[in-house]
């Protein structure tokens, strides 16, 4: 079947010829219904709805997502796509396609208090031409902590290798629950993969985001959380790699509307010649959120040319006691950092890749998983010995 | 519109009093002069090819402009309203008059200005500021310039300021044609496009190369009638090695139907050259402002925006600097102030062509009782500018939560070699800063007052005294408004 969807709308439009108010994906794909997700066994405290029903899916997300309120139509702006009962990054027609290729949902709840030790570690290993989407629903209960860890990964042995996969995580953390969500992608050059994340916050709810894109050729990514409660804080941290002719879309927006919220979005990314990237990052400070607090910054280092480096970071602001910042940096490296590196023995490739290694490893070591920071360090490895001239300190 | 928290107390007296501080303290803006039939010239309302042709006639235009006229007319049915800015629903070109000129045409004297339109620039303090700080004034009365004068030593200088019309037809004709909608097409937009069919008034400037004018040159835009438009051209060469100021300034009575301001302002800077260019704007509140400004600089060549905007009811507004030669520069300073009932886009674009180009952007934005005020940018830096470099800077400052504002900065950068830092800020005066000025005797409303003034320093400091004088005047006002 032929797809085209609207996703990434930016929260306010700008102008047009820009190419930022939204991205389209387009794709011929015939899904598989397959599922390639290996799940760790579910420890005591947390249940499992295997298959949840469309309606079902739907009474969840219009019971724990945030009901849009009028201002949530921009004041002075024009509203451009459908509110959706519970906001994700990438929009609404994500969840159209996730009926139209008959998308398995699986609803997880951890029980009020329990605080699991261990990660919820689901690994999908996608062959060559897979073609799949699925949609995850957690739902952190009072005073739960829980980490949960998507790994999408493969066992095809070469780059061309092509497919398609696509998730959707939808996270309700109630009052004082902690979660720690966890997504890696590792696929081969030849994938199309999108992956979007609504998140809502109850009062005293911690979320931590923590996102690692380092493959595909095309990668749609897309976190909206919005800050119900009180003194909510997230933390999102985003490390990427765009690798040579790759396109990568992302689109992350985080709502205050409840007091003394904190919101952090760290976004890390190397750019090799001919890759793509369009960034949307948005603080949404909504009318009542005193005192809350957000701080967002994109740092891109680029090491190559003909690139499309495009970012919008915006801060949206309808009350007066808040507190927001944000910055972005784009270069190369330095020719100060080169020197230093060069006097202490480096040629310029052994430089890059201390600072691309830096970069990952910056975001990989906040995944609680021995194995997924190990694989991200030996991608780190393979890049520069992909490269026509390997360097002598590739390890595999 | 944000809506209004209905749990904020009301308190009508206070209310009335603001009204009444409005009615009392805009007065040096928005005294209204009754234009009488007999001495002013006007089209009827609306926008109709008979209208085009009505005023190309009325303006003796050479044939070539009535065929680019009618050409900008048939692009403007053509595009669509943008999508994309604050709504301009109340904006009806079926009732806008789009040439109203007083009969008494353009005078070289002051004395010889009709006593009316003197009065007003009076109380603007034009021919003041004239006689003690600019080397050429021009003031232009709704359509037309009523006035027009150039110092002898500058005019000695080969420097040329004149009329949009003169210049269209003088000696200047070849270049005018040569530059005029060539760096804002009427294609660019839809009031690009109304600009180019009922454009009228408006300045010319050339300065020879390698000339430098000390002191600045100034044009002025009053729009007096009600329900009219005011679509001035102002086009300035500045050639090689050459140095200038422009400064305009621009206001309008308060009427209770709507006013539309689509100017257009091209600059082109030569090699090495440098151009300032500073607005004040305070345009009445029911004011459409759908301005166009865009500069191209050659090789080593600087454009400086200064920019502080006050009034309006909607404006949408951003200076843009296309750095075509290398090493050339590009800033931008603003800063705007919305207040009640206004919805205020604002920004600039930096487009980066050559190599070693770079440009830096300032900005600071206020809002208060209601206001809006949007943010908006873009930097791009094309695949050839190798070793762009570019900076953005821009600070909101909320003075209530009934206003609301929004930075909406967009980068496009095609190549490895530029550096790019962008940092924008979202707060509110601190309640130590206010704690701190009060303890030393300054009541709440000044120290509030004089914490504005100091967030719009980088832009105060950049105009000469008296407008900065002016504008931190506008600040205060706008403080005290409700």
């Amino acid at each position: 079947m032929h797809i085209e969807k609207r996703v990434n709308h930016l929260p306010v439009l700008t102008w047009n010829r820009l190419d930022f108010n939204e991205a389209v994906f387009s794709a011929d794909v015939d899904f598989d219904g397959k599922q390639y997700i290996k799940e760790t066994a579910l420890p005591e405290g947390i249940t499992q709805t295997a298959e949840l029903s469309r309606e079902a899916f739907a009474a969840w997300c219009r019971a724990h997502g945030c009901v849009a309120r009028q201002e949530a139509v921009v004041a002075g702006k024009f509203p451009m796509y459908a509110q959706e009962t519970f906001q994700t990054g990438m929009g609404a027609e994500t969840d159209e396609l996730l009926a139209e290729a008959g998308a398995k949902i699986r609803l997880y709840e951890v029980a009020e208090g329990v605080k699991l030790a261990q990660p919820l570690r689901f690994e999908s290993i996608y062959p060559q031409g897979a073609a799949t989407v699925d949609a995850v629903l957690l739902h952190a209960k009072k005073g739960s902590e829980v980490t949960l860890i998507q790994y999408f990964t493969t066992d095809a042995n070469g780059d061309a290798e092509q497919g398609f996969v696509g998730t959707s995580t939808r996270v309700y953390l109630e009052e004082g629950a902690k979660v720690h969500l966890v997504k890696v992608q590792m696929l081969p050059k030849g994938f199309v993969f999108f992956d979007d994340m609504g998140a809502k916050t109850e009062k005293n709810a911690e979320l931590t985001y923590t996102q690692l894109e380092l493959g595909a050729a095309k990668a749609y990514l897309g976190a909206c959380v919005d800050q119900t409660g009180e003194q909510s804080v997230l933390r999102a941290d985003l490390g990427y790699v765009g690798m040579p002719g790759s396109f990568l879309d992302f689109n992350y927006v985080d709502t205050f509307r409840g007091k003394k919220t904190q919101g952090v979005m760290r976004f890390n990314g190397v750019l090799f010649e001919n890759a793509q990237k369009v960034s949307r990052e948005t603080l949404d400070f909504r009318q009542y959120c005193t005192d809350a607090d957000g701080d967002e910054e994109e740092d891109i280092l680029v090491l190559g040319d003909d690139i499309v480096n495009k970012a919008n970071p915006m801060i949206l602001g309808e009350e007066e006691k808040v507190s927001g910042r944000h910055a972005v940096t784009i270069g190369k490296l330095s020719p100060e950092m080169l020197f230093y590196m060069q006097s202490r023995g480096m040629d310029e490739m052994t430089a890059q890749e201390l600072m691309v290694r830096a970069r990952i490893q910056e975001v990989a070591n906040r995944i609680p998983d021995e194995e997924i920071r190990r694989a991200a360090g030996f991608y780190v490895d393979r890049i520069f010995c992909d490269r026509e001239n390997c360097h002598g300190m590739c390890r595999i | 519109m944000a809506e209004i928290r209905k749990d904020a107390p009301i308190d009508i007296s206070e209310d009335a009093n603001r009204e009444l501080l409005n009615d009392v303290e805009r007065g040096l803006y928005d005294f209204k002069d009754e234009e009488r039939e007999e001495d002013f010239y006007k089209v009827d309302e609306g926008l109709t090819e008979e209208i085009v042709r009505q005023i190309s006639e009325e303006k003796h235009d050479p044939e070539w402009m009535l065929e680019f006229r009618l050409k900008s007319l048939k692009i403007y049915h053509e595009l669509k309203v943008p999508d994309w800015g604050p709504p301009i629903d109340g904006l009806n070109m079926d009732q806008i008059v789009t040439y109203v000129r007083s009969k008494t045409g353009m005078k070289g004297s002051w004395e010889e200005v009709p006593e009316d339109i003197k009065n007003a620039f009076e109380k603007l303090g034009i021919p003041q500021a004239e006689r003690e700080a600019l080397a050429g004034v021009g003031a232009q009365y709704d359509s037309e310039l009523v006035y027009h004068n150039v110092r002898k030593d500058v005019e000695e200088q080969g420097v040329v300021y004149t009329d949009m019309e003169s210049a269209l037809t003088g000696k200047y004709a070849e270049m005018v044609r040569e530059h005029f909608m060539k760096l804002v097409p009427p294609t660019d937009h839809k009031f690009a496009a109304l600009h180019g069919a009922v454009w009228s008034g408006g300045s010319f400037v050339y300065v020879p190369p390698g000339t430098k004018v000390d002191i600045p040159l100034q044009s002025y835009f009053r729009l007096n009638a009600p329900g009219a438009g005011q679509f001035e051209h102002t086009l300035i060469i500045v050639d090689e090695g050459a140095d200038v100021h422009f400064i305009e300034g621009c206001s309008a009575p308060k009427y209770n139907v709507a006013n539309l301001h689509a100017g257009c302002v091209e600059l082109f800077v030569g090699k090495n050259a440098h151009l300032r260019y500073s607005t004040i704007e305070n345009w009445s509140k029911n004011m459409y402002n759908l301005n166009t400004k865009r500069a191209i600089c050659e090789e080593g060549g600087t454009i400086e925006w200064i920019s502080g905007s006050f009034g309006s009811h909607v404006s949408y507004l951003y200076p843009t600097s296309v750095l075509k030669g290398d090493h050339s520069h590009a800033e931008f300073t603003g800063i705007t102030f919305a207040g009640k009932g206004q919805n205020l886009d604002t920004g600039a674009k930096m487009i980066h062509l050559g190599k070693n180009t770079s440009s830096f952007i300032d900005t600071k934005s206020v809002c208060k009782s209601g206001g809006i005020s949007t943010y908006r940018s873009s930097v791009e830096i094309r695949r050839q500018a190798e070793g762009a470099k570019a900076s953005v800077n821009c600070g909101s400052l909320m003075l209530d939560s009934i206003s609301r504002s929004d930075t909406v900065p967009a980068m496009d950068i095609r190549t490895d070699k530029a550096d790019v830092g962008h940092e924008a800020k979202i707060g509110r005066i601190s309640d130590e800063a206010v704690f701190y000025m009060m303890s030393r005797g300054i009541s709440e409303a000044e120290a509030r007052a004089m914490i504005v003034s100091g967030f719009a320093n980088p832009v105060s400091k950049e105009l000469p005294l008296e407008y900065a004088a002016e504008m931190n005047n506008l600040i205060k006002l706008e403080m005290e408004m409700g």
